[in-house]
């Protein structure tokens, strides 16, 4: 179990500590929050969880109060206290919250709905921030980098991808413009700790990161060169979060050796904490001689720092360079070469670029609710300000100017932000804390938890304070009108005009929640779309998980027997039916080849790729893919004999021409790979896309690989048989744990969280829009019956049934609701194709979409015309006329 | 001569790290006092005194190493200085001095 960030010690109040972390000084911040937490637990152990995080939050009012720097008192603290005008400002502040207790309905209205509105801007913000933007804790972020390359002669330009070969890595090492590179490959091995074995996350080095990440060990040191040396890995470090999890914490750690896939290694140092390289819980030296690694043989990633005083476009220029050198130096030995393309990039973006589209969706609607509650709570000052215009006047006239009721008006909104901040926060607090379960595991492990620190409460405070600024506006432009003629005299003066420029707000505020509602009816139609795909292959009842093989144990022929019999085993379970081992497995695949094809013509500019996969002969069986041509794998297809594979349907359309055989020259090797069969497409390369070529061989003939994936299909629920599955897998080799253990419908639904997120987060923000609309809608309703009350009268008194006047109150909001749907469905339609990336297989003009946003729309008119139409009709036509 | 007088809060502060000894840091500063007086003492008021006693010269602190039950935070701890001591002892007469001969009327 590891622990995200921002949550050791369980129970910890987690906004109080933020808090805390806020108001303490950087100086004695990690000593103070880390007596808090000791504290924290031996109070939660004695006496009980509620009282210890009652003793936290007392602390942590205390550290408010003593937030000040220690050092001895200056004179400098006499100082004069705040100038007039921010006393006047207060001053107006305490009148206004003396109003607002007054009103304690209005106070309530305005409050709720701008505390939804920050709410949701700040539960934006810290997914965006926490996940997309300040993923990392490192120094400099944005001078912290890496490289992507795309080979346009293997078929994709765009497609930048952070892999690269030792050479390669040494000609970027040779950048003026990079510094402190580090190279490094992702890999699993199995740790052990006493009795327990753990599966983890490692990183194998080729250099010491901590120098680029900048985060310096927590405990011990880094690699030295020596240790980085081609020597096989000797030495280890350890992630902060593996140390605690697994080592509890032992600071005597450093020194001791660990046992690393059966190999002894003396740990030398504990990461600090945040110092994660994409999330990895072990760091070892790669071991290996660079020299003896293939130019092509890409398999490192680099993370680096822009030299001091270099750019981005100068790390990009010089990059550029490096490639046309390096393709006219070895493009003849290796000819992807021709137009090889070099991108530096942040390594911020290189993890979390593909998740900017739903980041800016997301901000953006929440900006909307932002918008819609201003206009809200405009409406309402205005309403309030006719209220007052007596109270105005009177000013004005006392010598009062502009400014001054500008001051008052700001005083208001100030408060009501302020307010709704506080409540906001908590919202958002809320919500962060469902977040996780939204989220693919994947990137939880990259350990960016999103949570409310202090960058998220300051955010939400800018947006509460442009709020309080945007709601003065109309209202403090409408006042200066206020003069004492007008308002000292009974009588409607500009209220009608106050009443049009009301409307207006809610025409607005109605166009812009249209606006989110059309956004989350497309995301609603895209994911019933993507629901409806058929991935080519029944996903229920599936099993999968990963086994490693130490490479030390099992030669080629012994991973082959073990993943056989793994096979074996798990099919005899009594709850499973069938069971298989592969290297990759849709929806998602990554391992790909390329080939050439026996007759067919020359290749001129992308040399034909598919996926490659190794499976053992039973994998079809058991993900129910019917065999269209030829045969499936079977026993006889072992070593020596001829090497057969079997492709899907797309391969054999796109290069064999529909046929089942053909003879195959996959990775530059000239054994000749006989197809004799064409199996059923799966969607293999994300459910979304049309299924990509892909060439399965049999794992006995394939070349060495020791990590596979078992899938096994079970009879009831997958995860209840997990236990006997391990059962089994432990009495074949206890030391190879399986590890990466989910079911396929998980695997599924993990591959379209994107959308699943944004699905759930705009819905959401729609339905907090259209209730605050809604509010809005009715208050202008509202006022306009009790405005008219005596028009009202005087109808029903000359004979109007209930009926007419109920139709002119909803006549009245058919026109508000109309205009504001007209405007907002077309500004839907607008945003829906700025967002279409997000959309699958849905035109921003969907008819459905469309036609849902329209009854909706209906129910809110009907909603918000029904309790102020009640009214109207139950006005008393003697009392209305009798009113002056 | 700075103007090393001490402050009531100032004084508890060092004598809870005079009993403590090497080993004392903020909590344990702050459990003595709460004990000792049964008066509300937060962590806040007792760092931000003792990084003003450091800063006076009466007091120095050294970084511990990082363990578990602190999230993998480091402690510090404080320790009296010379003229902390001779502070405190100045504090401590100017007291008895002037508490001395009003011990019946104090009902001490």
């Amino acid at each position: 179990m590891t622990p995200p960030r921002g949550s050791k010690g369980p129970g910890v109040p987690r906004f109080a500590r933020a808090i805390a972390t806020l108001a303490t000084p950087a100086g004695r911040r990690e000593f103070l929050l880390g007596d808090l937490d000791e504290q924290f637990a031996i109070r939660a152990r004695r006496r009980g969880l509620p009282g210890a995080r009652l003793w936290y939050w007392r602390q942590t009012l205390g550290i408010i109060r003593h937030r000040g720097p220690g050092g001895r008192p200056t004179s400098a603290r006499h100082r004069h206290s705040g100038d007039s005008a921010m006393r006047q400002l207060l001053h107006d502040l305490g009148y206004t919250l003396r109003q607002l207790r007054r009103q304690p309905a209005y106070a309530a209205v305005a409050v709720l709905s701008m505390a939804l509105a920050i709410g949701a801007n700040g539960l934006a913000y810290g997914i965006v921030d926490n996940l997309v933007l300040n993923p990392f804790e490192f120094s400099e972020p944005q001078r912290l980098v890496s490289v992507g390359s795309a080979f346009p002669r293997l078929g994709d330009a765009e497609g930048f991808i952070e892999a690269h070969s030792p050479a390669e890595i040494a000609d970027f090492r040779r950048a003026a413009s990079l510094t402190q590179v580090a190279a490094f490959d992702l890999g699993n091995r199995a740790v052990t700790n006493g009795a327990s074995s753990e599966r983890v996350f490692t990183a194998l080095l080729l250099d010491d990161p901590i120098p680029a990440l900048g985060i310096p060990p927590v405990l011990g040191r880094g690699f030295t060169k020596e240790e980085l040396g081609p020597i096989g890995p000797t030495v280890a470090i350890v992630s902060h979060r593996l140390w605690r999890s697994m080592f509890g914490g032992d600071p005597s750690i450093v020194g001791s050796t660990i046992r690393v896939s059966g190999r002894p290694l003396t740990v030398v140092g504990v990461t600090g904490e945040g110092a994660s390289l994409l999330g990895t819980d072990l760091w070892i030296p790669w071991g290996g001689d660079p020299n003896d690694v293939p130019r092509n043989r890409r398999q490192f990633t680099l993370v680096a720092r822009l030299a001091p005083g270099a750019t981005m476009a100068d790390a990009n220029a010089e990059l550029a360079a490096l490639s046309s050198r390096t393709a006219s130096e070895f493009g003849g030995e290796y000819p992807e070469y021709a137009g090889w393309r070099l991108r530096v990039t942040t390594w911020t973006e290189a993890v979390t670029g593909q998740l900017m589209t739903p980041a800016r969706i997301l901000l953006a609607a929440g900006w909307f609710v932002l918008l819609i509650a201003c206009a809200n709570l405009t409406g309402l000052m205005l309403a309030r300000l006719n209220a007052r215009r007596r109270e105005i006047a009177v000013r004005y006239a006392l010598g009062a100017g502009a400014w001054q009721v500008t001051r008052l008006l700001l005083a208001e909104s100030l408060a009501v932000a302020a307010a709704a901040t506080g409540l906001g926060l908590f919202l958002a607090n809320l919500g962060l804390g469902f977040v996780p379960s939204l989220l693919p595991s994947r990137v939880i492990s990259l350990g960016a938890t999103p949570e409310l620190d202090y960058r998220v409460m300051a955010y939400c405070a800018l947006v509460a304070f442009a709020a309080a600024i945007m709601t003065t506006l109309a209202p403090a432009w409408q006042s200066r009108r206020s003069a004492p003629q007008h308002g000292l005299r009974e009588g409607t003066g500009n209220t009608r005009a106050r009443q049009r420029l009301r409307s207006t707000l809610v025409v607005a505020e109605l166009a812009l929640a249209v606006v989110l509602l059309m956004g989350a009816g497309l995301l609603l139609r895209s994911f019933a779309k993507i629901q409806q795909i058929d991935p080519g292959f029944d996903t229920s009842r599936l099993l999968t998980m990963r086994v490693t093989l130490a490479p030390e144990r099992y030669d080629q022929e012994g991973t082959r027997q073990f993943f056989l019999e793994a096979s074996n085993r798990l099919a005899a379970l009594p709850d499973v039916t069938a069971a298989a081992a592969t290297t990759q497995f849709p929806p998602q695949e990554f391992t790909t080849i390329t080939f050439r094809v026996d007759g067919a013509p020359a290749v001129t500019d992308t040399e034909p790729s598919a996926f490659f996969t190794a499976v053992t002969p039973g994998l079809f069986e058991v993900l129910g893919l019917p065999i269209r041509h030829g045969r499936a794998f079977s026993e006889a297809d072992r070593q020596g004999a001829p090497v057969v594979a079997v492709v899907n349907e797309a391969f054999s359309r796109r290069f064999l021409e529909g046929r089942d055989t053909g003879r195959l020259f996959a990775g530059g090797n000239e054994t000749p790979v006989e197809v004799v069969g064409v199996v059923a497409d799966a969607r293999n390369n994300s459910i979304l896309t049309p299924t990509r070529p892909e060439i399965f061989v049999n794992h006995a003939q394939s070349p060495y690989n020791n990590q596979l994936f078992l899938v096994a299909r079970t009879r009831g629920d997958p995860r209840e048989s997990l236990a006997s599955v391990r059962q089994a897998l432990a009495s074949l080799d206890p030391e190879q744990p399986p590890y990466a253990i989910q079911t396929m419908d998980e695997a599924m639904a993990g591959s379209v969280a994107p959308q699943r997120v944004s699905l759930t987060l705009v819905g959401g923000f729609a339905a907090i829009a259209v209730v605050i609309a809604g509010i809005g809608v009715y208050g202008v309703v509202a006022y306009w019956v009790s405005a008219r009350s005596r028009e009202i009268g005087i109808r029903l008194a000359l004979g109007a049934t209930g009926r007419q006047v109920a139709r002119m109150v909803v006549g009245q909001t058919a026109r508000l609701v109309g205009i504001g749907a007209v405007i907002g469905l077309a500004g839907g339609v607008v945003a829906g194709r700025l967002a279409s990336s997000m959309l699958f297989e849905t035109s921003a003009t969907d008819p459905v979409a469309l036609a849902g946003v329209v009854v909706l729309l209906i129910g809110i008119g009907v909603a918000a015309a029904y309790l102020p139409s009640r009214r109207a009709t139950a006005v008393d036509p003697v009392r209305a006329l009798r009113v002056e | 001569m700075p103007d090393l007088n001490l402050g009531e809060f100032e004084q508890m502060v060092l004598l809870a790290l005079v009993r403590q000894g090497t080993d004392a840091y903020g909590v344990s500063i702050c459990q003595d006092i709460v004990d000792r007086t049964g008066r509300d003492v937060s962590l806040g008021a007792v760092y931000k005194t003792l990084e003003r006693l450091e800063d006076k010269g009466l007091v120095k602190s050294h970084v511990g190493e990082p363990t578990a039950e602190r999230g993998g935070r480091r402690k510090k701890h404080y320790q009296v200085m010379a003229p902390g001591q001779r502070a405190l002892r100045q504090s401590l007469a100017a007291i008895r001095n002037m508490t001395a001969g009003l011990e019946s009327e104090l009902k001490l």
